[in-house]
C-alpha cells in the first residue's frame, strides 16, 4: 500500500505548516486532503497556490475552501476553448462580404431609403464600438479575446 | 463579445440597402453560437467552475 499523508488546511489558509514526514498526518484546520506522500508537496502547491520552500515547509498563498470548485486541470489552464476559428468575427465578416458582392451581381434592394441608410450607419458604428470596447475591457483585465488562447481572468464587467 | 459583430452585420446590410445579408443572417448567428460560444462556455465552466456558472446564470448570452 502506498504511503499517504492527510493534509488538513485551516480555512482561510494562511501561514506556514511543517511538511509532513513519510507516514505522518499533517493537520491545520478543517480541510482534509489524502495525498500520496511523494506527491504531497506538488498537490498542496497546486491546490492552494502555495510555495514550497527549500526548508521543507509549506507556505500558503491564498484561501481555498471545500465548497470551492475543483481546481482546473493543467490542460484546462494552459489551453483555451476548442474554437477552431482564429477570429470569430470572420463568421460575420465573410458572409457579409459575400452577400454584398452578390448584391452587386443580383441586386435585392431594401425599401425605405434613406432611413435604412441612417439606421444602418448608426447600428454599424455602435456594433463596432461595442466590439472594440469589449476587447479593450479584456485587455485592461490582462486576458485574451482569442477564444483558443488560455484565459487568465473571468471578466464579468464590461460595456 | 458577439453582439457587436452581429449588430454591425445587420447595420451594414441596412446601410448598403440590400436584403441579401438579412436573408442569411441566421447562418452567422447560428455558426457563432455552435462553433464559438458553446465551446467557450464549456471551457469557461472547466476553467472557472462555480464562479463562471454563477455569472452565466445572471447574464443573458446575446442581449
Amino acid at each position: 500500500m502506498k504511503a499517504a499523508a492527510v493534509v488538513r488546511a485551516e480555512v482561510p489558509v494562511a501561514g506556514v505548516i511543517p511538511r509532513p514526514k513519510r507516514g505522518e498526518r499533517a493537520r491545520c484546520g478543517s480541510e482534509e486532503r489524502l495525498i500520496p506522500l511523494g506527491l504531497a508537496a506538488a498537490a498542496v502547491r497546486s491546490s492552494w497556490g502555495g510555495k514550497l520552500s527549500m526548508d521543507t515547509e509549506f507556505t500558503f498563498a491564498r484561501r481555498r475552501t471545500m465548497s470551492d470548485s475543483p481546481e482546473p486541470s493543467a490542460a484546462t489552464r494552459e489551453s483555451g476553448a476548442a474554437v477552431r476559428f482564429p477570429a470569430p468575427p470572420l463568421l460575420f465578416a465573410a458572409p457579409l462580404a459575400a452577400t454584398l458582392a452578390l448584391h452587386k451581381w443580383l441586386p435585392l434592394p431594401l425599401p425605405g431609403r434613406p432611413v435604412t441608410r441612417t439606421v444602418g450607419a448608426v447600428l454599424t458604428i455602435a456594433g463596432l464600438a461595442l466590439s472594440g470596447s469589449g476587447a479593450a475591457t479584456f485587455r485592461r483585465n490582462r486576458t485574451t479575446v482569442v477564444p483558443h488562447h488560455p484565459v487568465s481572468t473571468l471578466v464579468t464587467k464590461g460595456p | 463579445m458577439y453582439t457587436g459583430p452581429a449588430a454591425a452585420y445587420i447595420g451594414a446590410a441596412l446601410w448598403v440597402g440590400t436584403w441579401w445579408p438579412l436573408i442569411i443572417a441566421p447562418l452567422p448567428v447560428l455558426a457563432t453560437h455552435r462553433w464559438v460560444i458553446v465551446p467557450e462556455e464549456e471551457y469557461l465552466k472547466r476553467r472557472f467552475g462555480a464562479e463562471y456558472e454563477r455569472y452565466q446564470s445572471q447574464v443573458r448570452r446575446w442581449l
